[in-house]
């Protein structure tokens, strides 16, 4: 048995990102020879941290170290990559799920917490969100169909027009942040043509990554992240994959502007650019006197239905 | 003092590896776990040094022990994991003194480049595609059960995680540590299965 059951998990992580002392490094080096049971819990450790970094859960300070120290050698690339796909295999699984028939079997609470119970927490909300998310999905991907068959039925335009407007109106009286940004705005569900989003940035105490729900084959999505600083006269956001690190796109350089209380930085991205998976927008104030300024990352996760 | 003398081109004989896991399971028969527990942790030591020849410096370890078992019977300075790493310790400052450290060093800086500084190549996509589906013909490989643990085990985040690791320990009548330990056993395997598949050995 081992004698460091009292080891703090975050040293752990500390360790991981090279981020310990210099004393707690030689330490836990040794100990993660000489000791199995700390050995064990290091791979864990280790496997949770590649697992936050492929699902953009990393704050600044642990991506950027992380970056550094951990991604230096091609095995830990690797590895990282793995997680990618297991996140994604994982996520995958997830959006094949049938909402409506789970929300009535045992195993719903599974679709539950990947969709709706990480933003809120309570099953009463939980249920109201899938609802949600089923409802508007459903507009989205089959707004032709409908349009034509409201056409043709006042039977089926009325039932559609009263479920619409029911949605309309539970969005409405949503704020946009509390359910994440997992559904598109009403807007959006009005128009059917840009689905829009609303990003805030990450944060520790975040329960998890927003998770936005595309309808197949959308042309453009209209992204709003939102500032906590507004020290720039223009921004720029920046698509990233969080494994590869790679830049996969980026926006025009543009103003910030106000949306009710929040100001925010609004663009538009091709939906090209999105297959389902995790990335990071990462988005950086621009001035004629520096360089780009990083001021905000805001991970996320793509669905697509 | 340990010493530890600098004779890479020597292999074990079968009677030095034979020597080696004996003194390694001290007096049990492991069947040649303990060999391969210590191997696995001193590869991770080196991973997380950096080591690009993690496999080959752990290799080294455990043949510079096996030499020392051979020529003096016996090993009283420590415990058999402790003095593995000592020697471990000893290989890795001189893989530090090697010409091919600095071209290592400089090989690795792509890596840690900021995100805007690297391009995306049509490259990372196909590996990407790759991956993904190595890892799922890898999962059919597993047992139902080891696929079930091994996906359940590493489902949701934060709270959500610890909580259904509790209750899969619960259902599967273990304690949470012997759980942790099958789940990383299972991600080493298929990890190892998908590095095969991609043809990376």
């Amino acid at each position: 048995m081992s004698g460091n059951a009292e080891l703090d998990p975050q040293l752990l992580v500390r360790y991981l990102l090279g981020a310990a002392s210099e004393e707690e490094s030689a330490r836990l080096d040794e100990l993660s020879v000489t000791d199995e049971e700390l050995a064990w819990r290091l791979r864990d450790a280790e496997n949770d941290l590649l697992d936050a970094y492929a699902r953009g859960d990393l704050s600044p300070d642990e991506l950027r170290n992380f970056s550094a120290a951990y991604l230096a050698s091609p095995a830990r690339r690797h590895r990282a990559a793995f997680a990618r796909a297991l996140q994604n295999h994982q996520l995958g699984t997830a959006a094949t799920e049938d909402p409506s028939r789970d929300t009535k079997r045992a195993s719903s609470a599974k679709l539950s917490r990947t969709l709706v119970f990480r933003w809120l927490g309570s099953p009463a909300f939980a249920a109201v969100s899938m609802l949600l998310i089923a409802g508007a999905t459903y507009l989205f991907v089959d707004n032709s169909r409908l349009r034509h068959q409201l056409q043709e039925s006042e039977r089926i335009q009325a039932s559609l027009k009263a479920e619409r407007a029911r949605f309309e109106t539970q969005l409405g009286t949503q704020q946009p942040h509390d359910i994440g940004s997992s559904l598109p705005s009403s807007k959006a569900v009005g128009a059917l043509a840009v689905p829009s989003f609303f990003l805030r940035p990450s944060g520790r105490d975040a329960a998890g990554i927003p998770q936005l729900i595309l309808p197949r084959g959308a042309r453009n999505v209209r992204l709003s992240l939102k500032l906590e600083v507004n020290d720039f006269s223009r921004y720029q956001a920046m698509l990233l994959d969080p494994a590869g690190l790679h830049q996969l796109w980026r926006s025009a350089p543009g103003p910030a502007k106000t949306e009710g209380r929040e100001r925010v930085f609004t663009f538009t991205v091709p939906g090209t650019m999105f297959a389902p998976g995790r990335y990071v927008f990462e988005l950086n104030g621009l001035s004629t006197q520096s360089s780009p300024e990083p001021v905000g990352t805001f991970p996320f996760a793509v669905v697509v239905k | 003092m340990v010493n530890v003398s600098r004779k890479k081109d020597w292999e074990p004989s079968e009677s030095a590896f034979r020597g080696l896991l004996n003194w390694l399971d001290a007096g049990e028969d492991s069947d040649g776990r303990r060999y391969l527990d210590i191997r696995r942790r001193l590869v991770l030591y080196f991973e997380r040094k950096n080591c690009l020849a993690s496999q080959e410096l752990a290799d080294e370890t455990l043949n510079r022990v096996a030499r020392r078992l051979e020529e003096q019977g016996c090993i009283r300075d420590a415990a058999p994991a402790q003095y593995c790493y000592i020697v471990a310790r000893f290989v890795f400052l001189e893989s530090l003194r090697e010409p091919e450290a600095q071209s290592r060093a400089l090989s690795d800086e792509s890596a840690s480049s900021p995100p805007g500084q690297r391009a995306r190549s049509s490259d990372d996509d196909r590996s990407s595609k790759e991956m993904l589906q190595a890892l799922e013909e890898c999962l059919t490989t597993l047992a139902p059960s080891d696929r079930e643990l091994m996906l359940e085990y590493y489902r949701g985040e934060r709270q959500e995680k610890i909580r259904g690791r509790k209750a899969l320990a619960g259902r599967l009548g273990v304690t949470l540590n012997a759980l942790t330990i099958r789940a990383c056993r299972l991600r080493d395997k298929l990890e190892a299965c998908v590095r095969r598949r991609l043809g990376e050995s």
